[in-house]
């Protein structure tokens, strides 16, 4: 899932970035609200982490015109004004959450995962489509209960699926949310990996957990 | 004693200190001037009385036929008598019959040629002195006694109308001293208005309207209070930005920490919560600021923080039942702390629903309710020092009741912790008018 950070401190955009990429995010991270807006309506992303005192261009400023230009990507605040006033300018100019600083990044990724979720809209971390489930928190995919065994990049593509689960995925979209941007991926690889995740997901019985919606892209099955 | 109290006090002394003075002086003058009336009128009659007198071989009589008939009518009022070298009554004016006129007398003769006026109080005595030259020149004194009371009268009727004329022009003199005490102390209490009015919030300055005695007053507390605000959002800023500089090189921190293994260096982690708690304690203190407050509508800014929280936790019920019209005197950014504090605890904390109402008979006392775990009696006093908390199975700073008991009590407010008719917790606040 591809996520935009926009934080002009190099230690600690580059620590958050560090962090974001082993758990499994892909990454756009800008040092500027003015690079910021560009990166944001160049590449679909799944979040924003934007803090709010930006060189060129600041947070409040960035997050209404993503708002404006109709972008809903939810977005997280890192703010080191901590009053309410700001927390309630923020949230009203279209922030989705807000962590002041000094956080610890752990707190920021579990904020951001609650924010990504919330988006899809649920409730709970848990998220269960048919008989496949996939626990956020834990970064774990259950068939029927049972655990399943998932490489990283499996994991990130039943979790972007999961999360948009209440509509067709297009296989560009999925791309841009599995690979950075410096990477050049094979629409080959998709499709295979697709199919390892189909193996382990599926029965012979019953029709694959992941539907294929020819010319549109991917869509989980609800019912099963 | 208030400024005007003073002033009406002073000019009503000067005025009946002046008015009885006045009185007097005028008084004195109609009287002196009645006497010498008086004077003039008797002289001429004794000039007339002379006139009339005949010379005898004896030496002076007069004639039956008086020059002023009030001589010749008995009591008239206007009575005359001659008399001798040695004080003896050589001749009386038939208008005196009684004896007590002559008990009464008591001026002998005078000098001749000069008159002697006295005024006897319920009479005017004039006494001539003279020499009748006849075959003997002889020393006379013709004395003159007239009634004074029509003088008295005229007197009195002075008095009335002068006593009269006096008050009017006194009663006169206070009202334009009023309307004038209240016309020149209105710039003064327009002014002691304003001030309050900036303090209360609702005025930035207190402008040029005012006259140019005051107008200097008025523009150097107009640059004070400028430069006061000036210099409070200078230290205000100052330290902002240091502390929120601050902020930024610990997230650094933290994130090198937990990159190579938080628990491993117990001290430094410990040395970072530290530092975040000193900054945001000095940061909280710098920034309530009651001095200059303005009135701020409670129901707006718990509405504004219901959306905000309707963000950060979907689904949950609120409700707020506080009057649109309750206004408190505080800052709109250290209302919203407060409640921003207490609300963030209570949808944390609640299962489903939170709830702010006020009391029916005092509106002021403001109550943030949830269903959630509520507080122990034992743990009341506890969870509002600062850093306590009382929810440990809950993440967060345990700041929230603390912060909002700090604010509450700059503003000279209260708060108490209760347990809500919902279930959980009851933050009652009594905020400030």
């Amino acid at each position: 899932m591809r996520i935009l950070l926009v934080e002009d401190d190099d230690n600690l955009r580059q620590g958050l970035a560090n962090a974001l990429l082993e758990e499994g995010y892909v990454v756009d991270a800008m040092a500027d609200g003015a690079e910021g807006l560009w990166c944001a309506t160049e590449y679909p992303h799944v979040a924003a982490i934007i803090d709010l005192g930006l060189p060129k261009l600041d947070g409040l400023s960035l997050i209404r015109k993503l708002r404006e230009s109709g972008n809903s990507c939810p977005v997280l605040v890192l703010t080191a004004r901590d009053r309410w006033q700001d927390k309630v300018e923020g949230i009203e100019s279209g922030a989705d959450d807000y962590v002041t600083k000094p956080f610890r990044i752990e707190e920021v990724i579990a904020r951001l995962r609650a924010i990504i979720r919330r988006s899809g809209g649920f409730d709970s971390s848990l998220i269960r489509c048919g008989r496949v489930s996939i626990d956020l928190a834990r970064h774990q995919v259950l068939r029927d209960q049972a655990p399943v065994s998932m490489t990283a990049f499996e994991y990130r593509i039943i979790a972007y699926l999961m999360l948009n689960s209440r509509r067709v995925v297009s296989k560009a979209e999925l791309m841009d949310q599995l690979y950075a941007d410096d990477l050049e991926p094979d629409s080959n690889v998709l499709e295979v990996l697709m199919a390892r995740l189909r193996r382990k997901l599926d029965s012979s019985q019953e029709h694959s957990c992941i539907e294929t919606l020819r010319g549109q892209g991917y869509r989980m099955r609800v019912e099963q | 004693m208030r400024l005007q109290t003073k002033l009406a006090l002073t000019s009503l002394a000067v005025l009946g200190a002046f008015l009885t003075l006045s009185g007097l002086v005028l008084t004195q003058a109609f009287n002196a001037n009645i006497r010498a009336s008086a004077d003039a009128e008797m002289r001429l009659l004794v000039y007339a009385l002379l006139g009339s007198a005949i010379s005898t071989r004896s030496g002076i009589s007069f004639p039956e036929s008086l020059p002023e008939p009030r001589l010749a009518s008995p009591e008239s009022g206007l009575y005359a008598r001659l008399l001798g070298e040695n004080g003896e009554v050589l001749w009386r004016s038939p208008s005196v019959l009684s004896m007590t006129y002559e008990e009464q007398q008591s001026s002998g003769s005078a000098t001749p040629g000069a008159f002697i006026f006295e005024d006897r109080g319920t009479s005017f005595d004039l006494t001539y002195g003279f020499i009748w030259e006849g075959e003997i020149d002889r020393g006379y004194s013709l004395h003159l006694r007239t009634d004074a009371t029509p003088f008295r009268l005229r007197e009195s009727a002075f008095r009335d109308t002068l006593i009269a004329g006096l008050g009017l022009s006194a009663l006169l003199f206070i009202l334009i001293q009023f309307l004038l005490l209240v016309q020149g102390l209105a710039p003064i209490r327009r002014m002691s208005e304003a001030i309050g009015a900036i303090e209360a919030g609702r005025k930035e300055r207190l402008g040029e309207e005012y006259p140019p005695e005051l107008l200097g007053l008025a523009r150097r507390l107009d640059a004070y209070i400028g430069h006061e605000r000036e210099l409070q959002r200078r230290y205000k800023s100052a330290v902002d930005n240091l502390a929120h500089g601050l902020k930024t090189p610990l997230s650094v921190l933290w994130a090198e920490l937990e990159a190579t293994g938080i628990d491993s260096n117990q001290a430094a982690q410990s040395a970072l919560v530290q530092m975040r708690q000193l900054i945001n304690d000095r940061l909280r203190r710098v920034r309530v600021a009651p001095v200059l407050k303005s009135p701020c509508r409670v129901a707006s800014v718990v509405e504004r923080l219901f959306s905000v929280m309707d963000r950060l936790y979907p689904g949950k019920e609120h409700q707020c039942l506080v009057s649109s019209e309750l206004m408190v005197q505080m800052s709109e950014s250290d209302l919203m702390e407060l409640f921003g504090s207490l609300l963030e605890n209570a949808f944390r904390l609640s299962r489903q629903q939170v709830l702010v109402d006020c009391d029916e008979k005092e509106p002021r006392v403001v109550t943030v309710h949830d269903d959630g775990p509520g507080i122990d009696e034992v743990d009341r006093q506890r969870v509002l020092a600062r850093g306590a908390r009382a929810d440990t199975h809950h993440a967060g700073e345990g700041l929230g009741l603390a912060i909002a008991l700090d604010i509450v009590s700059t503003y000279g407010g209260e708060l108490e912790i209760g347990t809500s008719r919902l279930g959980g917790a009851a933050i009652r606040l009594n905020l400030p008018g």
